[in-house]
Order: C-alpha cells, then sequence, then structure tokens
C-alpha cells in the first residue's frame, strides 16, 4: 500500500518554561493542500511551524510528517554570507549528497526563473539587495523540489510588486507539483489569495478556535475576490476577538 | 586549491593598486628628510644614509644572522601562540563556563604589560631563545584566544536552524556553517598577533640576550649610532609589511570577499 503522505498534528502543546504556547493543537494537512495559519503576531504560531518541521522538540501531542520531503522558508532570508547565491540556492543539493557540477545547473535553472540574473547568481549575500535575497532563500527552499513546504511569513518585508510575484510562482509550483504548504502569517489578504484552508490561532495560550475554507480555485482568485473574502471574514466575530479589531476602527 | 590559484591571478593587480602605499611612504620620508635638515645627523640621520647603511648590514654576515635569530623566533613565537591560542579559544567557546570562566583570565593577561613578562621570563628562563619566544608567545597568545572564542561563541541560532531545516549532516555543518564563521574572526586575529609577535620579540632581546636584531638595536643604542638605530628599525618594519602585505593581505583579500 502507498503510503499516503500527510502531515497529522494530534494533541500537540507546548510550553516554554512557565509559559503555555500552544495548547491541544489537532489539525492535518493533506498532498497538494495548502493550509495556512493566521492569528495575532506572538500567538504562538511560528513555534507551531517549528514543531512541525522537527526544529523544535515535541513535548506533548503528536506530530507525524509523512512527506518524503520537505523545506523551510523563513521571515529572513537566512543566507549564509560567505557563499555566492548559486551555493546558498544549491545548499540543500549539497546536503542531499549531489554533486556540484549538477547542483549548480539545477541552482540557476530555478535561480533564473525566480527573477535573478546570471551575474546576480556570482555575487555575495551583501551585494544583493532585500528582495533579491529573499528570492535566494526561495530558490534554496524549492530547488529540493520538496513534497512539503513550509512558510513563516515569508513575505513580510517585501514590496507588494515583489510578493505578488512571489505568491504567483509558489501557486504555480503547487499546481504543477502537488507541493503542499504549511504557511503561517498574520496577513489575511496573503492567506486568502494562497490557501484552501485557513485555520485560526487565538493567543495566550495559542489554540485554534475557527477554521475556514476557500473553495474557489486559486488561479481563479482576482483582487476583487480576495479583497471581498477578506472583507467578509474581518467581520467574523472569532477573528474580531483573535485580534482584538475596535468595532469602530 | 582554487583560492590559491585565483590569489596567484589577483596578485599583479593587487601589486597595482600599492601605487597609494608607496606615496604615501614617500610622503613620510620626505618629512624625515625635512626633519634631518633641521636637527642634524645626530638626532636624525637622512633617510638616504639610513637606506645605505641597512644595504651594508644586509651584505655583512652578522647583521644577516641576527636577522635571521629574529625571524625565527619571531615565527616561532608567532606559530606556537596561533597553535595553542586557536584550539584553547575554540574549546573554550563550545562550552559557556568555559568561556564564562577564561574571560577575567584574559582580561588579566592582556592588562600585564609585556616588560613585566620579559623580566619573569629572564628570572625563570635566563638569558636566551626560551625567554624570548615565551615572552611572544604569552603576549600575542590572548589576542588570539579572544578571536577563536568570538568565533565559535557568535555564530548566529538563526542560520543553525536553517541548516537543521535542511537535514544538513554534520561534515557539511562544519565545511560550509562553522570553519568558514570561525575563521572569519580567527584570521585577523593571528594578523594582529603576527604584528605583536614582531615589536615584542625585539624588546625581548634589546633586553635579554647577546644575538638578535634588539641585541644590535642595544649595541647601537650605547654607541649612540642614530644611523645604526634607524637602519635596524627600517629593517624590522621592512620585514613585517612585506610579510603583512605580500602575503597576508593578499589571502585575506580572497577569504573575506564576502564580509560588509
Amino acid at each position: 500500500m502507498a503510503r499516503v503522505a500527510e502531515l497529522r498534528v494530534e494533541g500537540l502543546s507546548h510550553r516554554f518554561g512557565r509559559n503555555d504556547v500552544l495548547r491541544d493543537i489537532d489539525f492535518q494537512l493533506g498532498q497538494g493542500e495548502v493550509v495556512s495559519v493566521v492569528g495575532p503576531s506572538g500567538g504562538g504560531k511560528t513555534t507551531l511551524l517549528r514543531l512541525c518541521a522537527g526544529l523544535l522538540d515535541v513535548e506533548e501531542g503528536r506530530v507525524s510528517n509523512r512527506f518524503d520531503s520537505f523545506a523551510f522558508a523563513f521571515q529572513d532570508p537566512r543566507l549564509l554570507p560567505w557563499e555566492i547565491s548559486l551555493d546558498n540556492i544549491a545548499y540543500g543539493l549539497k546536503a542531499r549528497g549531489m554533486g556540484r557540477r549538477q547542483r549548480h545547473r539545477l541552482a540557476s535553472d530555478i535561480g533564473l526563473r525566480f527573477g535573478l540574473e546570471l551575474g546576480d547568481l556570482k555575487k555575495f549575500p551583501k551585494e544583493l539587495s532585500g528582495g533579491m535575497r529573499q528570492r535566494v532563500a526561495f530558490a534554496r527552499a524549492l530547488v529540493i523540489e520538496p513534497q512539503l513546504l513550509f512558510l513563516d511569513e515569508p513575505f513580510s518585508a517585501l514590496d507588494v510588486g515583489l510578493k505578488r510575484e512571489l505568491q504567483r510562482l509558489l501557486v504555480k509550483q503547487v499546481a504543477e507539483q502537488r507541493t503542499s504548504i504549511l504557511f503561517i502569517t498574520h496577513d489575511l489578504m496573503e492567506a486568502v489569495r494562497l490557501s484552501d484552508r485557513i485555520l485560526l490561532l487565538a493567543g495566550d495560550p495559542g489554540r485554534i478556535v475557527q477554521g475556514f475554507g476557500i473553495d474557489t480555485p486559486r488561479e481563479q482568485r482576482d483582487d476583487a475576490f480576495v479583497y471581498g473574502e477578506t472583507a467578509q471574514l474581518l467581520t467574523h466575530p472569532q477573528i474580531v476577538q483573535s485580534f482584538e479589531l475596535s468595532v469602530n476602527a | 586549491m582554487n583560492a590559491f590559484l585565483s590569489i596567484l591571478r589577483g596578485f599583479p593587480r593587487y601589486l597595482w593598486t600599492g601605487w597609494g602605499a608607496v606615496a604615501s611612504i614617500l610622503l613620510f620620508v620626505a618629512l624625515w628628510e625635512l626633519g634631518h635638515q633641521r636637527y642634524g645627523d645626530l638626532v636624525l640621520p637622512a633617510p638616504l644614509e639610513t637606506l645605505q647603511r641597512v644595504g651594508q648590514m644586509l651584505s655583512s654576515q652578522g647583521i644577516r644572522e641576527d636577522l635571521l635569530i629574529t625571524l625565527k623566533r619571531a615565527i616561532w613565537g608567532f606559530l606556537i601562540c596561533v597553535g595553542i591560542g586557536s584550539v584553547l579559544g575554540l574549546a573554550a567557546g563550545l562550552f559557556v563556563t568555559a568561556s564564562v570562566m577564561s574571560r577575567p583570565i584574559v582580561s588579566v593577561l592582556m592588562g600585564m604589560p609585556p616588560i613585566a613578562w620579559i623580566v619573569l621570563a629572564m628570572i625563570w628562563f635566563g638569558m636566551g631563545d626560551l625567554t624570548v619566544v615565551f615572552t611572544v608567545v604569552v603576549a600575542s597568545l590572548p589576542i588570539v584566544f579572544v578571536g577563536a572564542l568570538q568565533g565559535t561563541r557568535t555564530l548566529e541560532g538563526h542560520l543553525k536552524e536553517m541548516a537543521q531545516s535542511f537535514r544538513t549532516p554534520l561534515p557539511m555543518m562544519f565545511t560550509d556553517l562553522y570553519l568558514p564563521h570561525v575563521f572569519s574572526y580567527l584570521f585577523p586575529a593571528w594578523i594582529s598577533a603576527l604584528g605583536m609577535s614582531w615589536k615584542i620579540v625585539v624588546m625581548a632581546e634589546l633586553l635579554s640576550t647577546s644575538d638578535g636584531l634588539g641585541a644590535a638595536l642595544a649595541v647601537a643604542r650605547t654607541q649612540l649610532d642614530t644611523t645604526g638605530a634607524l637602519a635596524l628599525v627600517v629593517m624590522l618594519v621592512g620585514s613585517l609589511l612585506l610579510i603583512e602585505y605580500l602575503l597576508m593581505e593578499p589571502i585575506k583579500r580572497e577569504v573575506e570577499q564576502w564580509r560588509e
């Protein structure tokens, strides 16, 4: 029997010292599915993502990750300053033991697709703009063709144009390769644009209080749809409460 | 290997950028000449005369031997201090307790004037090579130690987490993450230690040995031979500049291209 690729989180709780960060989280993520976790800053979203990715040890509950491969894109690019872009992109391939020639070929292919120029690939991170660095970081995560992609607010520091561009590339990736994505954000519009399901993580301690499904196919979500859907979500009582939106604002 | 070739390739161009440095040194020599004309031979001999003296010294057997002895002592001291300092610093950096404990000790060592070490070393080891090499080692050791310590302590958790997320194998953690980072702290420390060794070796020789450039300097002093003393200084500074700018600086440029 073929393994079902999925991420299953059951009864997950976590605390830092005496602080309850997460309590009793349950959800699952299937293949080709995009699930976003939204919630106020400091609500334990990043902790949840790190637990799912195995970057933190699970203390209570269970996380079973049955995807063969995964990659992580962080909020900041986290490039190695002493390696040129090409080697930074190829990092994950090198970690898998791929030979130099092949990994450089794959890395430069994807780099060019992500809007870098040949000259940029030879540059050190210090010589690139913030947007370029984030492109490199995205390319690094996607070049290993992960089945599951963890995104920790990777768009939050980017300008609107670049944000859109990277999101478009991502949507394409999901459609073509059936990549699953667990996506963390505090930006509802982003979540509406990209995800199949939105989980609302209320803070203190972090717990999932509501789930919203979006059935319209991703390719058909234009601006009007995203604005409309977001506006509707913003009136939902749970969201008003979690983000502490004042009604008169 | 690649880095070595790239250093060699860049070398002619690097040398060409040296004209600015040459110009500023010539300006300095011009000021020196001015001082000579104003104060006379005894206080400040002419640059030309000094250089001629350097030429004479280098062609005489005695001083050439002294120069070699001094170089040997300085290089030994430097190598020993680099070896011990780097290893101890890296080891201390790996453990929080060790790095916290070593900090005050390093401050004490740094605060101790080299001249005090020379006196102690003379009592402990007598007059000779060992005293000089010992002084060089203790005086430059803290610099290397601190460099290595900071290198291991400052590696960002962020980059480590990134490496973890790609399930980086341990050998690659070393080659791609730890070594480049640590080296970027160690290398500048090594260069400072080299400069330190050069200065300390002469001072130690002047006080505690009968051979080497330092001893020759002491003789020049007793004979009020200002030209001789200046010629010796020129040789010392010259040799340091040669090593630093022909050897260390090109390596540094190659390995630290990525730095801000």
